[in-house]
């Protein structure tokens, strides 16, 4: 445990939060309530510490307020998906994923104590169940980057003395470019912007509407949540799919298992069914009776 | 037609919150990896008589063993380039490697410019190994490279490959470039390719033809290179 981990555990005008954050698993209006309640405390403690120079203090406030602020995007993110509202969702999901990745390097996320370690799982678990496959990237070329603390230009042998990632007087530093240029754009499949989806034309895809079509695993997995804290895993495998699914496949196309050679005549045809992706959803808390059925999409 | 299937099956689920998160495939399924070696004019010399240098600078890159070298022409731009976060990855090796490795960068800090790429590769800067002890500074670089990368950017994206060349000066003049494409857990095979040669600093590179079924290299690589 370092110092900010233990601070947060043993001072006296943090012991409350801490208590507060660790409960999380009450109900979403409560726990939006309680969140909105705990912040002026926590910005009260973090100015003192500032005033008074107690960095690791400062420090340990803003583990706190990333934490809270965590778990809060982490309750929309579930609200935009029961909303079938899913590029808001998925937007969401990249926020708590950067947001977690700056306070791994001061917090220990592995032991669930304020459920960060579900939140991760469930974002990557989420982001997996996403059908978005291509993804504009820019090129861009930086020519001017300053600090986010001090907002001094930072070169390459000019550093301002703060460093990336590091906390100062309870805030998190970035860099901040503030003069590019865009060199290209390409397409990729694995953006660092996840948010820069390529949608098709039709507006329901793009996040304006809902379109639960668009994302039929989404759509599955959050009707049969519950609760935000309800745990549930994927498995992806194999199947096979009945032929009569296939009834506009003649025996001499290509195989509709996307099997590289061979026809369907030569392939799945002589099998019990063609071979198909297929993911199981498990639920630890029974979904709803309707959901318990197999879905073809 | 169908394209999908799914199905609910209600299994008792332990609290493990990572089992089924990352789908990383085989490494086998990743690949090709690319590992070249071609000869190359890049040298100190060639690199001290770039419009980027200055007096200052000059000295400074005649002691260094370790030097960042600029892209060039980089999307027709007419100044010299670097890829992201060169300047973390320049500070993290001055930091943190042994005494007698001296880094540098091959342009003065007003003519530096990164540029951010895609994430679907992580371009690493060009590192240069010059002096007499490429053998001894060859891995060291490659390791701390290798665990930067660990910390630093495969952490969030654990699928990501990279794209990296290392330039080895030889004291006979001229040098010969490395490219590596493919994941971080296999740079150490830039060192490898390196050890297999017969020394290093004076002689050709010779790729490794044989033992290891991933790489993939051109039939007459070595042929050409000689």
């Amino acid at each position: 445990m370092n110092t900010v981990e233990q601070l947060i555990l043993e001072h006296p005008a943090l012991k409350r939060p801490q208590t507060l954050l660790a409960h999380y698993q009450r109900t979403r209006s409560d726990h939006r309530a309680m969140l909105r309640k705990m912040t002026p405390h926590l910005a009260n403690v973090k100015r003192t510490a500032v005033a008074d120079g107690n960095q690791d203090l400062a420090k340990a406030v803003w583990c706190l307020e990333t934490v809270a602020e965590i778990q809060r995007q982490y309750l929309t993110t579930f609200d935009m998906l029961k909303q079938s509202k899913f590029y808001a969702a998925w937007c969401s999901l990249e926020t708590i994923d950067n947001t977690l990745h700056a306070l791994k390097r001061h917090f220990q996320l592995s032991s669930n104590e304020y459920g960060l370690a579900f939140i991760k799982a469930s974002t990557v678990r989420w982001q997996s169940l996403y059908p978005y496959a291509i993804f504009a990237s820019p090129e861009i070329l930086k020519r001017e980057v300053r600090c986010g603390i001090c907002d001094a230009v930072v070169s390459l042998r000019k550093g301002c003395g703060h460093r990336v990632h590091e906390i100062y007087d309870g805030k998190c530093c970035f860099r901040r470019v503030t003069k590019a240029e865009v060199l290209g754009i390409a397409l990729v499949h694995n953006p660092v912007q996840k948010y820069s989806v390529m949608f098709q034309a039709d507006p329901a895809v793009s996040g304006g509407e809902s379109n639960q079509e668009a994302y039929p695993l989404a759509h599955y997995a959050i009707n049969g949540l519950v609760s935000p804290w309800d745990v549930w895993a994927v498995e992806r495998t194999t199947t096979r799919h009945p032929h009569s699914h296939f009834s506009d496949v003649a025996s001499t196309d290509e195989c509709p298992c996307m099997a590289p050679q061979g026809t369907y005549a030569q392939c799945c045809l002589p099998q019990e069914g063609v071979l198909r992706p297929h993911v199981i959803i498990g639920f630890s808390v029974p979904p709803p009776r309707k959901l318990m059925k197999r879905v073809y999409v | 037609m169908v394209s999908g299937l799914f199905l609910l099956t209600l299994f008792s689920i332990a609290p493990s919150y990572m089992d089924d998160t990352y789908f990383t495939p085989p490494l086998a399924e990743r690949l090709p990896l690319k590992l070249l070696v071609e000869d190359d004019s890049t040298t100190v010399a060639s690199l001290i008589a770039s419009p980027w240098v200055d007096e200052a600078l000059c000295t400074s890159l005649c002691q260094a063993n370790v030097v960042f070298v600029q892209w060039e022409n980089f999307r027709d731009t007419s100044s010299p380039v670097f890829p992201t976060h060169t300047a973390e990855l320049f500070h993290y090796i001055q930091e943190r490697a042994p005494s007698g490795i001296y880094s540098e960068v091959a342009v003065r800090d007003e003519d530096y410019n990164e540029v951010s790429l895609h994430a679907d590769l992580v371009w690493l800067p060009d590192i240069l190994v010059a002096g007499t002890v490429t053998a001894f500074v060859l891995p060291i670089i490659v390791n701390l490279v290798s665990e930067w990368l660990k910390q630093r950017l495969l952490d969030r994206q654990p699928r990501t490959d990279v794209k990296f060349q290392m330039i080895i000066e030889s004291p006979q003049g001229g040098s010969k470039r490395i490219t590596y494409e493919g994941p971080v857990e296999e740079l150490w095979r830039i060192t490898e390719l390196a050890q297999r040669s017969e020394s290093i600093a004076s002689t050709v590179l010779h790729p490794a033809a044989s033992g290891l079924p991933l790489l993939n290299l051109p039939p007459d690589s070595s042929a050409e290179n000689s």
